[in-house]
């Protein structure tokens, strides 16, 4: 894990992909275009 | 809407409740905790809203509930408003940790939980608990892997989770 700046209102989405349940990956960079709300959870 | 399932037990865990949910949006899956890390934060769930431009225009840690009538206001107000700039911060900030030692014990477990050697990451990540014990998606997640009766048989058991607090686990 990179140790990097917090991401705080003002910035932009960082360039970091993952893996999708569908087997694809997505950017966060491509959070864009329209709005997005981003949701964190987990099963726990 | 963009939905990240923060397991590290990967898709797996994560799959029934998207499942059941009938997800139109997509679900990415963090397996190293890397949004805590880029975000700071230290439990779930969470919600960033992020404008066309890409620039996130507001953070909301913890305890976000779209059944609850605030929530849902700045949902509203977020995707109704062409100017997003009034929406204020109302966030924490850290980093996911705040020991790097804690942080070494973090990545140790990861690294022996990839290895399929489960024991040896459950004893890393309570070693990092023990460091910092706010940080409750490690806590958390250790419980998950340790105890999965208590999280996957059905129903999240949290009244267990509430003893475990309790008794300090």
């Amino acid at each position: 894990m990179d140790q990097h700046a917090v991401l705080a209102v003002g910035d932009r989405m960082p360039d970091l992909s993952l893996p999708t349940l569908s087997g694809g990956t997505f950017n966060l960079r491509d959070c864009r275009d329209k709005k997005y709300i981003l949701y964190m959870w987990a099963s726990w | 809407m963009l939905s990240a399932a923060i397991d590290f037990q990967g898709g797996k865990a994560a799959r029934p409740y998207v499942e059941k949910a009938a997800a139109q949006f997509t679900t990415v899956v963090d397996t190293e905790n890397l949004l805590s890390s880029h975000f700071g934060f230290r439990a779930i769930p969470n919600m960033v809203f992020i404008d066309e431009a890409g620039i996130i225009r507001f953070i909301k840690f913890t305890g976000f509930d779209i059944r609850h009538e605030t929530d849902r206001a700045f949902v509203t107000r977020f995707i109704e408003s062409p100017n997003v700039e009034h929406l204020a911060r109302d966030s924490e900030q850290g980093t996911g940790f705040d020991d790097p030692i804690a942080l070494v014990h973090f990545q140790t477990g990861m690294a022996s939980y990839r290895r399929g050697d489960t024991s040896a990451a459950l004893d890393a990540w309570r070693e990092a608990v023990a460091m910092e014990p706010e940080n409750w998606i490690i806590r958390k997640q250790i419980w998950a892997i340790a105890h999965p009766e208590r999280f996957y048989a059905g129903d999240v058991d949290f009244d267990w989770q509430k003893d475990q607090i309790a008794e300090g686990q």
